[in-house]
C-alpha cells in the first residue's frame, strides 16, 4: 500500500496506481482540474503514464475567483 | 460623455489591444450573479481568476468557470498565495494548461502582514516564465530598481501596487509612483491593488498610468455593479485628463480673470 496526500488529506492506495486512477478515485474524473505532484506541474498528457509513489503529495486544483 | 475619450486611445499589452483600461478581479463577490453584473458594468475586457484546492463534491469550480466563459472576457490567471519562484512557476504552468492562456499575473508574496511581493523571487520567476513563453504581468512594489530588473527580465508590462492588497488606501506613495512613470515610459504600467475609490483610480490615470487592476473595492461595495461603473467612468476621466495635459502646479495664486481693466482701481 502507498500512503499519499491529496490536497493535504491522507490517502492509502494500492501500489501500481496511475494518476488517472487516482483522479477517478478522488471524484475528479469529469472535472476541470490541473495537477501537481510534489510541487511539480504534471501535464494532462502525462496523466495515464504517471505512477503514484509512496509519500507523494498531490495537488488537484480547480478554477476559483481571484484578484 | 464617452465621446470625450479618443476612439483610437487603445491599451496595448504584449502587442494585444484593449479598449478598456480597467482590469477587474472575480473574487469576494456576495454571489456569482453580482460578479457577472459588475463585470458587465465595468466594461472590462480582462479579468483575473485563480486556482485552488476544492472538494470534488463541491462543483462550484465548474459553474464558476461557465460564468467566467460567458462573460467573453480575456482571462488573466494569477499566482496568488505563492511564496517562492518555484511555486509560482508551477501554478502558472497549471493555469496555462487549464485556462489555455499564456497570460499570467505573477504574484510571489514575501510578507504575510501586508502581502508585499518578494522582489527577489519575483524576478527569478518572471525570467523563467518569460523564457517558457508566458506573457507575464508582475504584481510588484513601486521600487524603481525592482521594476527595472523586471523589465530587464523581459516583462513588457509592470503592475506596481498603489497600496497593500485589500486596504483601499489608494496611491500611498505618489512620489515613487510618479518617479516610476517618469523613468519607465516605454512599457505600460498598471496600478494593481490598494485602490478603494474611483477618485483614486482617476488619480492613477492622471499620473500617466495606463490602467488599473482592482477587485475588493468593487466586490465589497454595497452595489458592486454601480461601483464598477463608477470606476469605469473615473478611469476614462483620468485618462482624458492625462491626455489633455494637466496644468503646472503653482505655490502662489494667479488670477484667472484678467487684471487689466479692473474697475474701482486708481493709480495712487
Amino acid at each position: 500500500m502507498l500512503n499519499i496526500y491529496v490536497n493535504n488529506q491522507p490517502h492509502c492506495i494500492d501500489e501500481d496506481f496511475s494518476l488517472v486512477q487516482l483522479i477517478a478515485l478522488t471524484g475528479h474524473g469529469d472535472q476541470m482540474i490541473a495537477i501537481a505532484i510534489n510541487g511539480e506541474f504534471v501535464s494532462k498528457a502525462l496523466y495515464s503514464s504517471t505512477k503514484i509513489t509512496d509519500s507523494d503529495k498531490i495537488d488537484i486544483v480547480k478554477p476559483i475567483g481571484g484578484g | 460623455m464617452d465621446t470625450l475619450n479618443t476612439a483610437d486611445d487603445i491599451l496595448s499589452l504584449y502587442g494585444e489591444q484593449f479598449n478598456s483600461r480597467f482590469l477587474l478581479g472575480t473574487a469576494l463577490y456576495r454571489s456569482p450573479a453580482e460578479m457577472c453584473e459588475a463585470i458587465a458594468a465595468s466594461g472590462s475586457e480582462f479579468i483575473t481568476l485563480s486556482l485552488r484546492r476544492q472538494n470534488p463534491e463541491d462543483n462550484n469550480g465548474h459553474s464558476f468557470w461557465q460564468m467566467i466563459k460567458d462573460t467573453g472576457c480575456k482571462l488573466l490567471p494569477n499566482t496568488a498565495g505563492c511564496r517562492t519562484a518555484k511555486e509560482a512557476i508551477n501554478l502558472a504552468e497549471m493555469s496555462r494548461e487549464l485556462f489555455e492562456t499564456h497570460w499570467i499575473k505573477l504574484e510571489v508574496i514575501g510578507d504575510d502582514y501586508n502581502l508585499q511581493p518578494d522582489p527577489f523571487e519575483l524576478v527569478i520567476a518572471a525570467k523563467e516564465l518569460i523564457d517558457r513563453g508566458f506573457k507575464v504581468l508582475p504584481y510588484c512594489t513601486d521600487d524603481l530598481v525592482l521594476c527595472l530588473r523586471l523589465k530587464d527580465a523581459g516583462c513588457q508590462v509592470l503592475m506596481p501596487w498603489g497600496a497593500p492588497i485589500g486596504t483601499g488606501q489608494g496611491l500611498l506613495n505618489k512620489y515613487h509612483l510618479q518617479s516610476l512613470r517618469d523613468r519607465i515610459q516605454d512599457i505600460p504600467l498598471i496600478i494593481d491593488a490598494g485602490l478603494g475609490s474611483p477618485s483614486q483610480a482617476a488619480a492613477a490615470l492622471e499620473m500617466g498610468y495606463d490602467a488599473v487592476l482592482l477587485n475588493t473595492a468593487v466586490a465589497k461595495a454595497d452595489d458592486p455593479a454601480l461601483m464598477a461603473k463608477a470606476f469605469a467612468q473615473a478611469i476614462k476621466a483620468g485618462r482624458s485628463g492625462y491626455l489633455a495635459g494637466l496644468m503646472q502646479r503653482r505655490q502662489t495664486a494667479s488670477a484667472s480673470t484678467p487684471v487689466l481693466g479692473q474697475p474701482f482701481w486708481h493709480q495712487q
